[in-house]
């Protein structure tokens, strides 16, 4: 049974969105479910934010919290060790880029040891330094030295906020499944603002995860 | 992109070759993306020992002519403000980016404007200015960015770009800008004197008369970019009521505010300086014209309601509604919104 998720990816791919959904949908057919936010590097915009609504929905939240949330020190979630030796499903959500990467690296071992994992780079190739080949090339190499882990899957989540358009995902896509095959990895999932799930479902071989977005404030939204 | 990416990836496109800095939330993506692009281009990314090497090396690189800068936040800005001095004595041209956060002291680092006064009223010691331009996009965050090189050589003077962190942290798509190719040459740079008269820049006068000479052609500059370069936008103003001041992110959130109030038949407006200096007084003056009420709102106890109080002087009520690195949300500001119109209205009821 699969036990850890990981997220991983540059800085702005959309690693937390992604966690806050994807734990939200475990938690649908799962009694226990936990995501461990480890993005030590920004307290902005992090999957924390939410901590509220993923207590009332029953799901544990591994975070750095109270004082030290905003406290810019890189304090890793009090409970993480003891959660990690135990055997409830966990999501976690790395920092971007190396800094976040190499977090996970002291904790790898114990991830590996409590049984089946998926480590799964997020890859929006909209964004700086993931926009082609060699560029994504380098932030992979980086990213599985960091966290001495070797990736085992790909999300692709091509958009441009609120200027995305069905095109926008399938030709940003197509650019994801390129790397894929040259990295040699699967993708495992695809995801999709949930209004255009129906406008891209027959056009995307992949699976379709709809995502929700949680952590956009309203007024950035046009 | 980030708005720290597309300010730093607006400066390389804008020619900037040097960044001088020392890392510090919430700006530290500007540092890191220049560490990573700019040798690319033939740059110079150092990271100095503290903030005061770093702008001091700025002091010393604007000084040959090249496009050059710095960011860094808050406390740090604190630290740069000796050698923002000497930059703005010594009529160097260059870029210094505030994402700033809250304050004083260490504060905290989510996002903050109480740096307001700290950019348009000095800073450092003298009698001196910045351009301050105030962006509230992360598109802004690369235009200005790219404009403030111009603007710096335009007039040889430092230029602030001051956005809060959220909007460095933000993400927005935007459309990349051209690459600008030429650069204007300057005789005044320090470049080696083989073949010409040799230049020098300085900050001393021995004289006090000879200072006074110098700081008098300062103050004659101030005055031609106050009389040239002030800027604002007016947003549903021509009929409103009441006019909410806010710059930088604030603006955004105000907007959504204002479309909230005009449902409820409420004439509201908005009004966001963009160069918070020169400020624009007379813009918003005019943009307050039809108003019984302003209300300045801010992420500060109250730093640029002192502007709005002098753009108007005396004609409306000017009001003050801040938060302290706690972004309010449209709904919170349309409340004191709709406060202050059954406020007025109650008064007209009650045949004032």
């Amino acid at each position: 049974m699969l036990l850890t998720t990981i997220f991983s990816g540059g800085f702005g791919s959309g690693k937390s969105e992604i966690a806050l959904n994807y734990v939200r949908f475990l938690k649908q057919s799962q009694s226990s479910v936990i995501l461990a936010d480890l993005d030590l590097v920004n307290p902005y915009f992090a999957s924390r934010d939410q901590r509220d609504l993923l207590e009332r929905e029953g799901i544990q939240v591994a975070a750095p919290f109270g004082s030290l949330r905003f406290s810019d020190v890189p304090a890793l979630p009090v409970d993480i060790i003891k959660l990690l030796y135990g055997k409830v499903p966990m999501v976690i959500d790395l920092a971007g880029d190396e800094a976040g990467a190499t977090v996970f690296g002291s904790l790898q071992e114990k991830v590996k040891q409590r049984g089946e994992y998926e480590m799964l780079l997020v890859v929006n190739p909209y964004r700086p330094f993931a926009e082609n080949l060699p560029n994504m090339r380098e932030m992979l190499n980086i990213l599985e030295q960091s966290a001495r882990t070797s990736f085992t899957g790909i999300v692709s989540n091509p958009n441009l906020i609120e200027d995305t358009t069905t095109d926008v995902i399938l030709e940003g896509h197509a650019l994801v499944k390129e790397y894929a095959r040259s990295f040699q990895l699967p993708i495992r999932m695809v995801t999709v603002e949930q209004s255009f799930v129906t406008q891209v479902a027959g056009k995307i071989q992949e699976k379709i995860f709809p995502i929700r977005p949680l952590l956009r404030p309203d007024y950035l939204k046009k | 992109m980030k708005g720290n990416e597309a300010l730093a990836e607006g400066a390389i496109r804008a020619g900037c070759r040097g960044f001088f800095g020392y890392p510090i939330t919430p700006s530290s993506e500007i540092a890191e993306y220049m560490a990573r692009e700019l040798p690319k281009v033939g740059g110079v990314f150092l990271q100095g020992e503290s903030e005061v090497a770093s702008i001091n090396m700025v002091y010393g690189a604007a000084a040959t002519g090249k496009r050059v800068m710095t960011a860094s936040s808050s406390p740090g800005i604190s630290l740069k403000q000796e050698g923002l001095s000497y930059i703005a004595k010594a009529e160097l041209p260059c870029l210094i980016v505030n994402i700033s956060r809250g304050g004083p002291g260490l504060g905290a680092i989510q996002a903050g404007q109480s740096d307001y006064f700290q950019a348009t009223k000095g800073g450092g010691h003298g009698d001196y200015h910045l351009i301050v331009l105030a962006p509230s996009s992360v598109q802004e965050m690369m235009d200005f960015t790219m404009e403030s090189f111009e603007l710096a050589e335009k007039y040889r003077i430092p230029v602030m770009v001051m956005a809060d962190g959220t909007m460095g942290q933000m993400m927005e798509p935007i459309i990349m800008r051209e690459t600008v190719e030429e650069i204007p040459v300057k005789p005044w740079a320090l470049t080696g004197c083989k073949g010409r008269e040799k230049n020098v820049i300085d900050t001393f006068h021995s004289s006090g008369e000879e200072l006074e000479k110098y700081d008098q052609i300062l103050a004659r500059k101030h005055q031609v970019i106050s009389d040239s370069e002030k800027r604002g936008e007016a947003y549903q103003t021509e009929d409103a009521e009441i006019v909410v001041v806010a710059f930088g992110l604030m603006a955004r959130i105000v907007k959504k505010s204002v479309d909230l109030a005009r449902k409820q038949g409420i004439k509201a407006g908005m009004f966001r300086p963009i160069t918070l200096w020169p400020f624009p007084y007379e813009m918003l003056d005019e943009a307050s014209h039809a108003a019984q009420q302003i209300l300045s709102v801010e992420l500060n106890q109250g730093q640029m309601v002192e502007d709005v109080k002098l753009a108007v002087n005396g004609r409306v009520p000017v009001s003050f509604y801040g938060r302290i690195s706690v972004l309010p949300s449209p709904e919170e500001i349309l409340q004191q919104i709709v406060a202050f119109v059954r406020k007025e209205k109650g008064s007209y009821a009650n045949g004032i």
